[in-house]
């Protein structure tokens, strides 16, 4: 088990001063695998390498399996090396001066006590056939392929049976075919082994596929956290919304509440859809759509379409992205599956809104999450 | 900075009685850097405040009262002769650095983007100034081209040419541009191989005729390089001794560092001036390093990539014939006639020109001399033991700093970095008088004048900087990431730099080591104050048994040198080639 | 070179500059003290009483000696292995300097503290300038010969290793293809044919100072810038001067001395000849004890050896120095006093006077 409580780290640049990660309270339960998920910038790089020990943080705690491993307050550090983790990097810094097998030796080598070096060899022998790897130890390191790589560093983090796995955007590396293999992989051996994984990345495919929990981060701060479906389905925070591709944004006006419907008037039309607890008449809100919430048709079925004028097309395979002109003025993307011949610019077209995929929020802030600060720091994290 | 313990960075104060009280536990990492550090701010400080000190006491090292005063600054800078001083210094030095520059340049464009058949030859005339000492060089040159007798000279007669007198100011230009120049061509290989040669490939495909793409882009994106080189020369020549002291001053013409050297050796010596001419000096690189810095700055930072391009050929068709004639001369002036003049001139028992008549006289009689003289024998044991330590010393020392510099966030880092570059900028005249003082006057428990001690100290002093030039770019190239995985690994820090940095940074350790020793073995300006009875130096030797003429004994003790700094170069570069060093710069 | 933010950078140049003053106070505060050691003098009264005997073991005891020479660099090791054939067990570290040198590196030395010089012998006027700074001790050893009439040297000193003199030396196959007639007086080399074509040492304050006993310093001084408007080459010592006209360039030389263009012109007498001018500019070279020598038994002894007739024999056989023994026989190509009356320079010269020959012969001959 991890958890960070109340956990900072500065950032000193050249010109500014900032918090890489501004307070966080963390906590990951045994054998769970939590995703850190953000922009570049969000902290969740540093959070990571503090979980690691190759930040100091500069105020908070953190404790892994109950041993605390950084505390300010007791004027506790231990560097990474003192810490029971196995860490991946993106680059995977695989060490270029050794064999594979050497590199996957190390760790063994390397802790105290020392691993005698026929137990380390066996050991080592064993985890790159874990990762499928047995017949490369003798190869040098530079000469495999990234996937390869990818897999000697997993094995490298896991050969001293860590409690931790920390994983800091192990797949950017890799084409698109192999990152959703080793994705796959990675998710497998987390879950044979049942160990404490903490998986930052940018991605959110990515965050949602592998994770039992995931946690979305910015400006240093945790947005929010939820199960994967959870948080794309319902989305609780306007930055989680757009981060998660809820790309079409629009301000309106609560007109009435009924029961767990609410009907908003936006500049486009009149939306109905399922409220948020603490709405009432007259609030000012911020309405999500996502693009593939609309029916699009050549012809309008009811009144209450939206009609608009398609802007340009975009052709992705197996579905075309509209960006239509509302007679209103605004901007929305559509997502249309299942359509053979495409529209073209200006050809005009009607919108309806599905009723109930509509999010909305509060203007003024977000939803479940209180904030009430000021404004974040500028934020510039060394990391990610 | 220098201590980190475990103590709580903002906590409220500890419960006096609630736990034990904690001792100042210094993790071993930050005291080894803190002790690097030290070493090094004290290395680079000592010479610049003894000759600070120097330029503002009215006596230094003086009897009587002494009181802090301008007139050095004052008495120097008005006194007749100061503005010719300077003019001669800086047309002295601009001409090498721009003749070493463009040549340089040149023939490193040459071996890396065209056909030029025979690259050998300018690769390893790169490497000879590396084993023919400075003052061998000159030595060298100043019978080659001694305007009556000089075999050179007697060519010219007969070809009814004007004879070039290598005591003059051109002579002095040539003289230092044939020795600096290979360090240029080396700068330029390595800026011209680590250009992207698409970027050229661009403005060809757009439209650019190749000699406007080789002046608006190839010329522009290494002119970063071009300049560090030229500054790196100025520098060098500004304070180097061997040439201005024995080509210049014979024929009345004086720089800088002569100036000193007469300062220093009239009676009673002169400090003042030779320290207001250093502090001026140390200005003068300042500014240049200044400068350059803010050019590099505001360039195009592609050519820094550090990754190996497979650089475009040119090819130069009939033209390379031209550019092969030009690595021969290369060859001929840096390595084939110096080599062959002391050659000739360590056979005979008194120096005469080449000719059939001396030919005659011809033994090995000097060698003998060399191989039964004690005190002979003693400086070449003294140059080994001094220049091995003070490479092997600087190349810990930067090794560390470099690391401190470039893998640390530690405060003041660029204060260590800025001190470890600052004695390039001294030249080797001042900094050895200002150890030399420094280890007189200081109330230190220990004693050093006399030892050979004082001298690994101006060495290392001297070579601080050239190890920082391989070990920075060296540590930049190795990802953070390969020590962090080191340490989430279970590796101390110890552990992660001995396993991790130590095999990866072995190129550039071994060319820091390789360089630093060389530095120290050539060295003379600094080591002609330092050396006391049993702690000479072959460089001194060479120097005093050269003042004291005997040119034949010099000339063989220069061959033996030669033969012991090829060895060094040959066994670094063996080892270096098994590790996968690829060139010693 | 790396690229580097600027800042830090201008940091560096400020950082030093506090350095250097927090240096300040420790580099001036040790450079006043110096020690006035009468320990050295002390043991040096005490050792002159000695019998020749208990000298030596003392002297053994000690077991070395450093010697500060301007003998030049292939002689010294020939004079340090005639002296351990009469003492073995004394190891002299010798330490070989030109004239000019000597005097600050020992002065250095001692201003810091640091005594390591037992013997200094060199050039009259230079260490005449020690004895004025208080670096060197009294000390009279038992076997000197008297000085040549109208010579003195300062109180209390008397050692005296060999004299020297300064002669016109050139390269008769050098002149032959120049065209040049050998020069035979100073006046010679300010002719328009010699332009160039000569060398001196513009510290070779012992020339300026015979001339000025023979004709007088303000005609000594004109000759001296005739010879300067002349363009000699300057040299750095009187040895590289007579190996530069050896090699044939430049062909002749005002500075060298006479006990080895003689030992030269005798292996090579195409290639070097000399002249002895008249008056012949000759100077003493004394020999004394450092103040507070480390080893000043060593010390006493190796002075007292060097004055012994075995010792001036030693001179003669090894360099062709000139003794002013009576029983031992010179060089008379060099040193004949009835053929070439000696111009003798002053061994008592003040600082003052000293400071100014030097700087007048500098300026005369353009070496500043």
């Amino acid at each position: 088990m991890i958890r960070l409580t109340g956990v900072v780290k500065q950032y000193t640049g050249r010109t500014t001063t900032g918090n890489a990660v501004d307070g966080i309270d963390l906590e990951v339960a045994d054998g769970e695998l939590v995703t850190l998920l953000g922009p570049s910038g969000c902290g969740k790089t540093t959070t990571l390498r503090l979980i690691a020990g190759l930040e100091r943080p500069n105020a908070g705690q953190i404790t892994i399996d109950d041993l605390v491993v950084a505390s300010t307050d007791d004027g506790v550090f231990l560097g990474a090396h003192r810490r029971p983790i196995g860490i991946v990097f993106q680059s995977y810094a695989i060490w270029p001066h050794m064999t594979v097998l050497e590199n996957v030796m190390f760790p063994l080598r390397s802790q105290r006590p020392k691993v005698s070096r026929a137990l380390a060899r066996s050991k080592a022998l064993e985890a790159l056939d874990g990762v499928g790897l047995a017949d490369f130890a003798q190869r040098p390191a530079p000469m495999l392929s990234g996937g390869q790589q990818q897999r000697v560093a997993l094995a490298r983090a896991l050969v001293r049976e860590p409690k931790v796995l920390l994983l800091d955007e192990p797949l950017s590396n890799l084409d698109a075919g192999l990152r959703d293999r080793m994705r796959d992989e990675i998710r497998a051996v987390q879950q044979r082994l049942g160990i404490t994984t903490v998986f930052v990345t940018h991605d959110q495919d990515e965050a949602l596929a592998v994770s039992d929990r995931v946690i979305v981060m910015n400006n240093g701060r945790i947005v929010e956290s939820g199960l994967p479906q959870e948080i794309y389905a319902w989305p609780t925070a306007e930055f989680t919304a757009r981060f998660l591709g809820v790309s079409n944004t629009m301000t309106g006006t609560v007109r009435s509440v009924s029961g767990d419907t609410a009907e908003i008037s936006v500049a486009a039309g009149v939306l109905r859809c399922r409220a948020c607890d603490g709405l009432s008449d007259g609030d000012r809100v911020s309405v999500f759509m996502r693009p593939e919430s609309f029916r699009m048709s050549r012809r309008a079925r009811s009144d209450a379409d939206w009609s608009g004028v398609i802007d340009f097309s975009i052709y992705q395979g197996d579905c075309w992205d509209y960006h239509v002109r509302l007679a209103s003025g605004e901007s929305v993307k559509v997502r249309v599956y299942r359509e053979k011949v495409g529209l073209s610019h200006g050809d005009q077209v009607y919108l309806e809104p599905d009723q109930d995929s509509a999010l909305v929020m509060p203007e003024s802030g977000f939803a479940r999450r209180v904030t009430g600060e000021a404004e974040p720091s500028p934020v510039v994290s060394p990391g990610s | 900075m220098t201590v980190v313990t475990d103590a709580p960075e903002a906590s409220p104060p500890p419960a006096p009685a609630a736990r034990p009280r904690r001792g100042w536990r210094v993790e071993p990492r930050y005291l080894i850097l803190a002790v690097a550090a030290v070493i090094v701010a004290y290395l680079a400080l000592v010479p610049l405040g003894t000759m600070a000190v120097a330029s503002l006491q009215s006596s230094f090292l003086g009897t009587g009262r002494v009181t802090w005063t301008f007139q050095h600054y004052v008495r120097t800078f008005t006194g007749a002769g100061f503005g010719g001083l300077v003019a001669t210094s800086f047309e002295y030095a601009v001409a090498v650095a721009a003749l070493a520059v463009v040549i340089g340049f040149g023939l490193a464009w040459l071996v890396t983007r065209t056909n030029t058949p025979a690259k050998g030859f300018a690769r390893v005339a790169a490497l000879v100034p590396l084993i023919i000492p400075g003052i061998l060089n000159t030595v060298a040159w100043a019978l080659l081209f001694s305007p009556q007798t000089g075999p050179l000279n007697s060519v010219l007669r007969d070809a009814h040419l004007p004879v070039f007198d290598i005591y003059s100011l051109l002579g002095m230009i040539f003289v230092q541009t044939t020795h600096v120049t290979p360090v240029a061509y080396l700068m330029g290989v390595a800026a011209f191989t680590s250009m992207d040669s698409s970027l050229e490939e661009a403005a060809l495909g757009s439209g650019a005729r190749p000699a406007r793409v080789f002046r608006t882009i190839t010329l522009k994106l290494v002119r970063p390089a071009i300049l560090s080189a030229a500054l790196l020369m100025f520098i060098q020549t500004i304070s180097t001794f061997e040439v201005p002291q024995l080509l210049g001053v014979p024929n009345h013409t004086f720089v800088f560092v002569s100036r000193m050297y007469e300062a220093i050796q009239s009676f009673p010596a002169d400090y003042g001036t030779v320290a207001v001419i250093g502090i001026f000096v140390l200005f003068l690189a300042a500014v240049g390093l200044a400068v350059s810095q803010w050019v590099v700055r505001r360039s195009p930072t592609q050519t820094v990539t550090g990754k190996a391009f497979r650089p475009k050929v040119t090819d130069l068709g009939r033209w390379r014939w031209l550019g092969f004639a030009a690595f021969a001369v290369f060859f001929v002036v840096t390595v084939v006639l110096p080599l062959a003049m002391l050659l000739w001139s360590s056979l005979l028992p008194t120096y005469s020109p080449p000719s059939v008549q001396a030919l005659r006289t011809v033994s090995f009689k000097n060698y003998a001399t060399l191989f039964s003289s004690p005190s002979l024998l003693a400086s070449v044991k003294n140059t080994a033991i001094t220049a091995l330590l003070a490479g092997l010393i600087v190349t810990v020392l930067t090794a560390i700093v470099a690391y401190i510099t470039i893998k640390t966030k530690i405060r003041g880092r660029f204060l260590l970095d800025g001190l470890a570059t600052v004695p390039i900028a001294v030249p080797s005249i001042v900094l050895g008088v200002g150890v030399l003082y420094w280890y007189l006057v200081a109330p230190l428990p220990f004693h050093l004048y006399g030892s050979l001690a004082i001298l690994v100290i101006a060495f290392v002093t001297i070579g601080l900087p050239y190890g920082m030039r391989y070990l920075g770019p060296g540590l930049a190239q190795i990802s953070d990431e390969l020590e962090e995985a080191a340490s989430a690994s279970g590796a101390g820090w110890l552990q992660a730099f001995r396993r991790i940095y130590v095999p990866l940074l072995m190129p550039s350790l071994l060319a820091a080591f390789l360089y630093t020793t060389i530095v120290a073995f050539r060295e003379i300006s600094a080591a002609i104050f330092l050396y006391s009875q049993n702690t000479e130096v072959m460089s001194v030797q060479i120097y005093n048994l050269w003042s004291s003429g005997d040119y034949p004994v010099v000339a063989a003790l220069g061959i033996l040198m030669v033969v012991l700094l090829t060895i060094v170069v040959a066994v670094v570069r063996l080892i270096g080639g098994r590790i996968g060093m690829t060139e010693a710069r | 070179m790396r690229v580097q933010p600027s800042k830090p950078k201008a940091g560096v140049l400020a950082g030093c500059a506090a350095g250097l003053l927090l240096l300040a106070a420790c580099g001036g505060g040790g450079g006043g003290a110096t020690a006035s050691g009468s320990s050295g003098t002390d043991s040096l009264a005490s050792v002159a009483k000695l019998s020749a005997a208990q000298l030596q073991s003392k002297a053994e005891q000690e077991g070395q000696v450093n010697w500060y020479t301007t003998f030049a660099a292939d002689d010294v090791d020939g004079m340090v292995a005639r002296f351990n054939k009469a003492y073995p067990k004394i190891k002299v570290n010798a330490l070989r300097l030109s004239a000019d040198k000597l005097p600050p590196r020992v002065i250095t030395e001692q201003r810091g503290n640091e005594f390591n010089a037992d013997v200094v012998s060199g050039d009259a006027p230079q260490v005449d300038q020690l004895i004025n700074a208080n670096a060197l001790q009294p000390y009279c050893p038992p076997d000197q010969q008297p000085l040549p009439a109208g010579q003195t040297m300062p109180k209390g000193y008397c050692g005296n290793v060999y004299v020297v003199t300064t002669v016109i030396v050139y390269n008769p196959d050098a002149l032959q293809r120049l065209h040049l007639q050998p020069p035979k007086t100073l006046q010679d080399l300010t002719q328009p044919q010699w332009k160039g074509k000569f060398s001196m040492d513009p510290s070779a304050v012992n020339l300026f100072e015979g001339l000025i006993n023979t004709m007088g310093h303000d005609k000594a001084l004109a000759l001296l810038q005739q010879l300067g408007d002349n363009q000699p080459k300057l040299v750095e010592s009187h040895t590289l001067a007579l190996t530069q006209v050896e090699a044939g360039e430049p062909p002749a030389s005002a500075s060298a001395y006479g006990y080895k263009s003689a030992k030269e012109a005798r292996k090579n007498p195409n290639k070097v000849a000399f002249v002895n001018p008249t008056p012949l500019p000759t100077s003493l070279t004394p020999i004394d004890i450092a103040r507070n020598a480390p080893h000043p038994a060593a010390a006493a002894l190796f002075i007292n050896w060097m004055t012994s007739q075995e010792g001036q024999q030693a001179v003669i056989d090894v360099t062709n120095h000139t003794s002013l023994r009576t029983d031992v026989k010179n060089d008379t190509s060099v040193w004949d006093p009835q053929k070439w009356p000696p111009a003798w320079g002053d061994a008592n010269l003040s600082p003052d006077k000293y400071n100014q020959y030097a700087s007048e012969m500098k300026s005369a001959l353009h070496a500043s």
